[in-house]
Parts: structure tokens; sequence; C-alpha cells
């Protein structure tokens, strides 16, 4: 036994590059497996860390207009933007004897200071002090990491003055900052858990690439031990052992690779923001487990692989052509694309619930459709292109593929899946994007103003004075509270004067003096219709209530005039351009979803590049011999770079196009029916670079090849007799 | 008659193997010449040079009076597409592809169209007598039927020179019977000139002549001209 | 071949004229030496007197060629007898082209262009046996190959005593 594993471990030309291979592959594996386990853990984690954010929603809070009671923090949230970034602020008064410390700071900031994350620091740091400094007073110190759930983390708590704070919206007494952490929200989750699976899809795909690699590369060697008397149990424990042997050095050395990766891999970010490396670390326990599961996987697979491709003395008795893939391969596709079309068609009379699967699922069961249906396209396709051949080298080409379609669309199917992916994202994002366009619809506030509130007790002409006064501000409206008793119109409105209604995006003048809207339709994304105008009686018109500020739409410009009307007039002025009332969070879920499409897509596009190049050379060493042949013949090597540019080419042309076309019609069912009537348009600039990248790195695997064909075709080392 | 192929001096080592040790050899238009000789004696190695297959170290091959051992890859490689045929002893079919194709490659190789080189491929199978057989794959036939294919793909190009390399290697005494006659009938036909190797008599009987080589050099045993 | 029994197989087929048996005689096995009428008859007249023919009938008198032979039952045993006991392979280890070899390499003549002569004959030989079979009807076919396996025999003998001439030298001169 000592003799046989010695023979077939260490005997031969490739021994040593061939379990090399295997332990890189499942180092690779490993470590790209560890470091999405960590992920996942740390995206269910991490978020407990900021959960005291919430603290003024819990139901424990204490609504400001009730007694104090002992020790309680004064406290009111709201969120302020600058360079088009969302920040956090907890805005707090706590009495000088409270007992209740404020998450990752040491005491509570005075009133005129604050406290901030490293990453606003940096942000304030970065921009004028009247673009953003200025809002929150002095520095007092730094959120500790604590209290963070990423290093992106935008967060300020400020200090003020009792009266101040509870005179803001929504302003609470805390006597404890316990709360839930912010809910992901069920498809949010579900996308995740979907890109995951197409993240491990390809590790998956490599590790069984690479195992298989190792045995069928020596059918020869183990034929040739059967000769000479070796039993198929003997064979299998040699090839077992050598799985265990690499694939323990593998695995072992993939958790050293996922420690190193790890701050690189943190640099990602997945809801919400990057990670703390500590927080991609995988318990110790987990580790080892996952090493085990591997190794023990490995060794059963390539045991039960290589009895199962039955080593006979004389060599491998397995069929070389396939069965042909039959037309129920089409079933999978349509069934997924029928309960997509289904559930959104149906969007309003569904329950989310049932809609978000309906939608999650039918999109998983396309994904699957694309895998099932790839092979039976390949062999169409490959029967195409060998009938019709005008040379030698697409003719051999589509033959071998004729013969091999499942294998031969195995080696492109996670570019093709990866472009799947990327494609419904992509161009879902692209419309959704499209549908928050925010320019030119009448009766909407321009995107280039803002709209604040002048709380009671703000002085309105010095506000006012201070905001035209900012350089980039073109002008400045002001709204007039109105007296609800002498007017029909809704408390807290606000009334307009007449030849203002240009200026404030409105495209009629109403023929009354002064003029009333509803406010959340003033800021939506699109009119249906035109928004509804209220007249208002002069008389019932009183002091300033709101102001419409018209800037030249320059992000500077736009900081800088909330900077002023936030310094005059509070935080509760709360001024709001229309970009940030329509994209409040659904921008940022968009661009992180797309992150890790294209993240979970470069990922497969790498792999598959990889399994791609394997599945090439290999294809032409098994049929070195024939090959040298036909180049003794005169068949010039440039014929036989061709054909293998041919074999590569025609699963990956013709499934690929299937990918794009089935990705764009997904999105544009998605986004038409649950989006209301938005046609998906071009998909974003990203999404062609991730395509090029995909086609780049998988004609670099097939140009890679050449170095192998060259080699095993050489007319020097063809045996021919 | 003029030698439409001529080798003088050859010399080819591999290693220290010396393969070839000075050879001549002069191959008349329309010939059927046999290279006999012990195994590792250097029969193939002097095929492979007189095929412009391999360079040799000293001497030079002449085909039709052109120098075919100082030409570069591509040239004899194009030489070798155009005006040589090749038929070796087994596993020169390619497994993906069916006769009528594995007939058609060389056509295709030189640029024919599909359908013309796809009815030139036919016609030959039919000439080899494997109507019928067209749309098999190698796997698919005897070892007979698949040395015919492949002796129709070396003809397909109307070549002027034929080398075989113990074309009937691998088959037993009826098949490799089969496989001469059709094919010496074929290039008798054609005036094709035609090198075999073999280390079969009954193989070599069918040529119009043997050269013996032993140790790297002809064996010049009789009087006649070498 | 033995040209009696093989003849005495013909008659088995069915009662025949001396005439037809040499013409069918010829057909098969004629291809080089065709059978004399005389050497017909003296035959048939042996085997007549041994008991294995008979002729038919009380046509005597009409002369040779107007009778028709048939195999007496002592013929068949004899016919079966030939037909199903195995031919012994030829004794030839003492053949000439070893003596040759041998005195050759003991005299200290040239062996090896001995054995190329001898080759080149035998090559000759097969060449034109090839050829002749080449337009050959199946039966004869069979004949030339039968000869072609022995010209064969010989040229491996040759190439592998070619091969061994240095042994085989040191072995005669010890």
């Amino acid at each position: 036994m000592a003799f046989l594993v010695r023979l077939a471990l260490l005997g031969g030309r490739s021994s040593l590059g061939r379990p090399l291979g295997i332990v890189l592959g499942v180092a690779l594996g490993m470590a790209l497996f560890l470091l999405m386990l960590g992920a996942v853990i740390a995206l269910d984690s991490r978020d407990d860390r900021t959960a005291w954010l919430n603290a003024t929603t819990e139901s424990s809070a204490i609504p400001a207009d009730r007694a104090a009671p002992r020790g309680a923090i004064l406290a009111a949230r709201d969120e302020t933007s600058a360079a088009g970034e969302v920040i956090a602020r907890l805005i707090v008064a706590a009495p000088a004897e409270t007992a209740l410390p404020i998450p990752g700071i040491p005491s509570a900031p005075p009133a005129g200071s604050y406290y901030a994350s490293p990453a606003l620091q940096a942000l304030v740091a970065r921009l004028p002090p009247d673009r953003l400094g200025n809002r929150f007073g002095s520095f007092a110190g730094t959120i500790g990491d604590a209290a963070l759930s990423s290093p992106d983390t935008l967060v300020a708590i400020v200090g003020a003055a009792p009266d101040a704070v509870r005179a803001l919206p929504g302003a609470v007494y805390l006597t404890s900052f316990a709360a839930s952490p912010t809910d992901l929200g069920a498809a949010y989750q579900i996308v995740i858990l979907i890109g995951a699976i197409g993240l491990f899809f390809p590790v998956g795909l490599l590790i069984m690439i690479v195992t298989k690699l190792g045995a069928v590369s020596r059918i020869e060697r183990f034929a040739t031990l059967r000769l000479i008397g070796a039993s198929p149990r003997q064979i299998a424990f040699v090839v077992a052992l050598e799985s265990f042997l690499t694939a323990t050095v593998g695995a072992a050395l993939g958790v050293v690779l996922a420690a190193v990766l790890r701050p690189l891999a943190a640099i990602i970010p997945l809801n919400g923001g990057s990670f703390f490396p500590q927080d991609l670390a995988v318990p110790a326990s987990w580790s080892l487990l996952a090493v085990g599961a591997m190794v023990v996987a490995a060794t059963l697979a390539s045991a039960i692989g290589i009895r199962r491709a039955g080593i006979s003395p004389l060599g491998a008795t397995r069929a070389i052509r396939e069965r042909t893939p039959r037309p129920w391969r089409i079933l999978p596709l349509l069934v997924g694309a029928g309960l997509i079309g289904y559930t959104a068609m149906n969007a309003g009379d569904i329950d989310g619930t049932v809609m978000t699967f309906g939608i999650v699922g039918g999109f998983a069961i396309v994904a699957a459709g694309i895998v099932v249906i790839g092979p039976w396209l390949t062999y169409q396709l490959s029967g195409l292109v060998s009938r019709r051949a005008g040379s030698a080298a697409a003719l051999i080409a589509g033959s071998r593929i004729r013969m091999t379609p499942v294998a031969t669309f195995r080696s492109v199917s996670g570019l093709v899946i990866a472009v799947f992916m990327v494609t419904v994202f992509a161009t879902a994002a692209g419309g959704v994007m499209q549908s928050l366009r925010v320019d030119g619809v009448d009766g909407t506030l321009p995107a280039d103003a803002l709209l604040a509130d002048l709380p009671a007790g703000a002085d309105a002409d010095a506000v006012i004075a201070a905001t035209l006064a900012v350089p980039g501000v073109n002008a400045v409206i002001v709204g007039r509270a109105v007296d609800p008793i002498a007017t029909e119109v809704h408390p807290g409105s606000v009334a307009w004067a007449a030849e203002d209604f240009p200026a404030l995006g409105f495209a009629a003048v109403p023929d009354a003096p002064f003029a009333t809207f509803d406010r959340t339709s003033y800021l939506a994304s699109q009119q249906e219709g035109r928004l509804e105008v209220v007249a208002v009686r002069g008389a019932a018109v009183g002091v300033a209530g709101a102001i419409v500020v018209r800037t030249d739409g320059t992000a500077e410009a736009i900081d800088r005039a909330r900077t002023a009307i936030e310094v005059g007039a509070g935080p509760a002025a709360a001024p709001i351009t229309r970009v940030e009332a329509v994209q409040l969070g659904i921008q940022r879920i968009l661009h992180e979803l797309a992150v890790v499409a294209y993240l979970g897509a470069f990922v497969s596009i790498a792999i598959a590049g990889c399994s791609l190049a394997i599945a090439t050379a290999a294809a032409v060493i098994d049929r070195r011999r024939v090959l040298g042949l036909l180049r003794l013949m005169g068949m010039p090597a440039s014929q036989l770079h061709r054909m293998v540019g041919f074999e590569a080419a025609v699963p990956l042309v013709g499934v690929l196009g299937l990918s794009v076309a089935a990705g764009y019609l997904v999105a544009d069912v998605i986004v038409e029916n649950l989006a209301g009537g938005i046609d998906v348009g071009w998909p974003e600039p990203m999404y062609f670079v991730a395509l090029a990248l995909g086609l780049i790195l998988a004609l670099g695997a097939v140009a890679a090849t050449v170095g192998t064909i060259r080699r095993n075709t050489a007319v020097s080392a063809t045996r021919f007799e | 008659m003029t030698a439409v192929l001529e080798a003088r001096g050859l010399k080819k080592s591999f290693g220290r193997n010396e393969a070839l040790r000075g050879i001549d050899v002069s191959i008349r238009r329309g010939e059927i010449v046999a290279i006999m000789g012990p195994s590792g004696s250097g029969k193939s190695t002097l095929l492979h040079c007189l095929a412009g297959v391999t360079v040799p170290d000293a001497g030079i091959v002449r085909f039709n009076g052109t120098a075919i051992s100082t030409l570069d890859e591509t040239a004899r490689g194009r030489l070798r597409l155009g005006d040589f045929g090749f038929v070796f002893q087994f596993g020169q079919l390619l497994p993906e592809l069916t006769a009528i194709d594995n007939v058609a490659v060389p056509l295709l190789l030189a640029g024919e169209r599909r359908a013309a080189a796809s009815a030139r491929a036919a016609e030959w199978l039919v000439r080899l007598g494997l109507d019928g057989k067209a749309q098999r794959r190698p796997q698919e036939l005897s070892g007979g039927e698949a040395q015919r294919v492949a002796i129709a793909r070396a003809l397909v190009t109307k070549p002027a020179v034929l080398f075989a390399d113990e074309p009937t290697g691998s088959l037993d005494s009826l098949a490799a019977e089969g496989v001469m006659k059709l094919m010496i009938e074929l290039v008798r036909e054609s005036g094709t000139t035609v090198v075999v190797v073999t280390h079969d008599s009954r193989t070599a009987a069918y040529a119009d002549r043997d050269i013996i080589v032993r140790d790297g050099r002809v064996s010049v045993a009789l009087g006649e001209a070498a | 071949m033995d040209s009696a029994l093989t003849l005495l197989g013909l008659v088995s087929l069915k009662p025949s004229y001396g005439y037809d048996l040499k013409q069918l005689y010829d057909r098969l096995f004629g291809l080089r030496k065709p059978l004399a009428f005389g050497q017909v008859y003296a035959t048939i007249a042996r085997m007549i007197r041994d008991g294995l023919l008979a002729p038919l009938g009380e046509e005597a008198g009409d002369g040779p060629d107007r009778k028709r032979y048939a195999v007496t039952p002592d013929g068949e045993e004899r016919l079966a007898e030939w037909m199903f006991t195995p031919d012994v392979p030829s004794e030839t280890l003492q053949n000439n082209m070893f003596a040759k070899t041998v005195v050759a390499l003991l005299t200290g003549r040239d062996a090896q262009r001995l054995l190329d002569l001898q080759r080149a004959c035998h090559m000759e030989q097969m060449r034109a046996l090839t050829r002749q079979k080449q337009s050959a009807g199946l039966m004869h076919v069979l004949l030339y190959d039968h000869a072609l396996f022995h010209i064969e025999a010989d040229l491996r003998w040759i190439d592998m005593t070619a091969a061994r001439l240095t042994q085989l030298r040191a072995e005669v001169l010890a």
C-alpha cells in the first residue's frame, strides 16, 4: 500500500503541479467562503451596535411634552445631508445629574458642541465649514467604533439647549438607549441571500473543477496500477488519501488567506457601509467546522468520483459522448419567467410577502433555468455551427461541442449566470433611477431648490437675509402661514404669492393673490396630472412660515444654503431638496444591490474564466495526439487557435445572449409593474464595464491556453506511428 | 524518369541517439517505395525528414528539385497540406467528426468551400468502399474502415506524394490486405508517389521496391540503384 | 499435395467421366500445372486396382473416356482418413539457408550479404505474387496467400538471423 501511495502521489512529471493547483484552488474557495460567511454573520450582528440611534422611536421613550423623568436625556433624531451623503443626527440635552451614558461617547455634549463618527469627521474636514461643519457647532470628540455599525457610518451627536430640543419634531425623554436594530426588510434579505448563493455557486464549481482535474489527469496512471494488480478499493483509497492531504493543506491555507484578505474584503460596502475588518472574522469553531466539512467533502467526492469513473486495467471506461440534451430543458426558464410575469402583473392584488417570494423565487428559477437550458442551447448552436462551418476550425469545434454540450456549457455556466444577475440588477437599477429623475416636472420643487420650514420663534428676516447672502443662492421665496380658522385649508399649510409660482416650479399662475398646495405631492418624483392649487384669500395670510431657496444647483450652494438655514432657524427647519425627499434610502439600497451584483459577477467571472481556461486546456490535451497529427499534416497553428476560440465562443456567445435578454426582460417586467409604468432604459455604465471585464477575462483565459496548445501539438511533441 | 523526392547525406540525432547517419535516397515519380528495417533503425525518422516534418541536422531533401529541408515551419506546413498526404498507424481521425467531415478537413484547410469539400469527400468515401458509412464517427468504424477513411483523407487533396507510416500496423491480415489493395489501386490510378514505412513484408510487397534502413544507414546489398 | 486423393475427393461429389474430372481439377488446382490426360487415367486405373474407385454400369469396351467412375466404400473411408489427418509441419530445420549462413560465418565469408541477397530474392518473389494476387479470384488468392505466408516466414527468419549475426558468429567460432 505504501508503495502504491508513493507511486500515485510522487511519480510522474506533472505530479507536483497538480496537487499544488488543487491546494490553491481549495484555499481560494475556502477563503472566499469564510469571508462570505463572515459577512453574513456580521450583517446580522453589526446593526445591533447602531440600534441606539433608534431609541427615540422605542415605546420606552417619553414624549417631550410630558413631565421629565429623573436623569432622562432629552433627545430628537433627524437627518441632514451634505455632498449627497445622509448624516444621522441625534440632538440631545442631558441634565447634569444624568447617570445615563450615551453609547460611544464619554459624556453628553454640552449645548453647541458635537461628537462625530470618524467618517463624519473626515467629511467635515473635507468640506468648508459653511457647507457642513457650522451646522454642528464645536467639535467635542469622536464616537467610538463600538457604537458604529461600519467605518462609513455618518453620525453626529449634537448638544443643544433643552428648549431647542423640545421644539424639534419627535423630541422625547430617553431613560435608556436600548433599542432594536433597523429591520432590513425581507426583500433585501432575500436579495442578499440570492447574491450569496450566486457567489457560493462559482466557489463550489471551482472546488469541483480542481478536484476533478486531479482525478481525470491520472486515469492512465491508475489504470496502470490496476493492471499490475491494485484493487478498485486500493485505488479509491489512494485517491481519497491524496484528496484528504491536499484539501487539508488547502483549507488551512484558506483560513490564513481569509484572515489576510479580510481588510481588503471589508472595504466592500454592504447594507449601509463597509465592514470593520474584525467584523468579518469567523469564530474559530466555525472555521474549524468549515475546514472539516471541506476535507470530508473533498475526500468523499474524489473517492466516489474515481470509483464512478470506472477505471479498468485498460483505462477509463467512460463514454466520450454525452446524452443529447432534450427540449424539456426549456421548461424551467418558462416556469420562472411565468412566475415573475404573473406576480408582477397582479402586483396590486397580491400580499406583499407573497409578491416578494414570487419575484425572488421567479428570479431564482429563471437563473436555474438558464443553467438548465444552457446545454440544450449549446447543442443546437453547435449543430448549426458544424453544419454551416466553412472552415476546419469551426467544423471541428462545432462537432466537438455537439458531442459534449453539458461539459462544454459547464465551463462557461458561471459566467453566464453572473451576466444574468448583473443584467437584472443593472437594468432594474437603471430603470428605478430613471423613475427618480427630478427635473422638469410641472408643479414640483425645482431640482436646484431647498424647501425649509421657519419654526415659530425663528428670526425669519435674519434667516432669509443670511440665506440670500450665500454664494450660489439666486432667490429666496417666502411662504406665509395660513390662519386655519379663516380658511378651509389644512392646518399648518403655507400660502405662496401668485407671482412666485413660476419660480416655485409651476407652469401656470393661480388667479388668486395667494394659493397653497400639498407639500407631499410638491416633493414627489412624478406628478400625475397637475398639482391641485387651492386659492387663499389675502386676509388669511400671516407671518413667514416656510421658504423655497433657489440655487445655481451645485452641491456647494445647496449645502451652504442648508447650513445657513440650520444655523439661523435650527434643525427643526429641516431643509430638504426634492432629490433627497425622493431618493432617501432607495438610492442607497440600489447602489448596494448593484455592488453586490457586480461583486458577485466579478468573482463568478474570474472563477468562470479559470474553469474555462482549464476546460479548454484539458480539451486540447485530450486530443493532443490527433491535433498533433493534424498539424503534421499541415494544419496551421492559427487554425488550431481559432478552433479553441470557437470551442469557447459558441457556448459563451449563445447563452450569454440569452442571459442578457432574460436579464433585461426580467428587470423590465419587475420595474414596469412594480414601479408603475416606467420603461427601463439603458443600464448603468458600470454594467458595460462588468460585461467587458467578463469578456476580457474569458478571452484572456482562452488566450492563456495557447501556450498549452503549442506545446502539446508541436510536431516534435507528437508520437506518430 | 525524374526524381520527385531526393535526399542526400541525411543525418539526424535525438540527443545521443543517432537516428540517421548519412542517408541517400531517390524516389521516382509514381513509384511506390517501402522503407523497411528493424525497430529503432531510423525508418520513421527518414520518413519525417522526407515529408518535411523533421528538419535534418545535415544533408538536404529535395521535392521536385526544391530544397524543402531549409524552409521554415510555416512553408513546410503549407507544403505538407498541399502536396503531401499522410496515413498513420491509428488514432489519426478526429473522434468528434463524422467520416465525411474527417475527409473534408484538409480541403477546408486548403480554403475550399464546405459544400464542394463535402461533395468531394463523399466521392472519395465511395471510392474506398465506405458508402453508407459517411455519417459514422471513428469509434463506430472498424479498424480497417478507419484506415480507409484516413486514406481518403490523405488522397482527397490529390497529393503528389503519399506518406504512410505503418498503415496496416494495427490491423489483422485480412483488413490490412483490403486497405493496401485499395490504396495501391487508387495511387496507381492517379500516379501518386508513395513512401510507406512498414516492418511487415507482406505490406512492403505491394511496393515497387524496398529500401532497408539498418542502424541509420541504407543497406546496400543489392546492385539496384538506390 | 496428393493429386490422387484430391481426384478421389472430386469423384465423391458425384460419379464423373475422366474428362470432366480433369476439367474440374484444372479449374480448382491447375493454376500453374494442369494435369495431363494420361496422368488422370493412370491415377484412376491405380485407384480402381486398389479398390477405391469403381467404373459405373456395364459400358465396358467403349474406351476409358466413355466411362463414369464412382467412389467405393473403401474409397470413402480412405478419403475421410486423408481429410481428417492433420499434415505434419515440414521438417526444415536443416534447410539450405541455415547451412549457408553457418558455413559463411565459419569460413569468414560475408554472411550479411548472403542474407541480404536472399532477402531481396524473397521480396522480389513476394512482390510478383502480390501483383498476381491482385487480379486473382478468391480461390487463387488463398493459394497465393499460402505461398506469401511461407515466404514471409522465411523473411522473418532472415531478419531475425541478420539481427543476431554477431552473436551467432561468436557461437559458431567458439
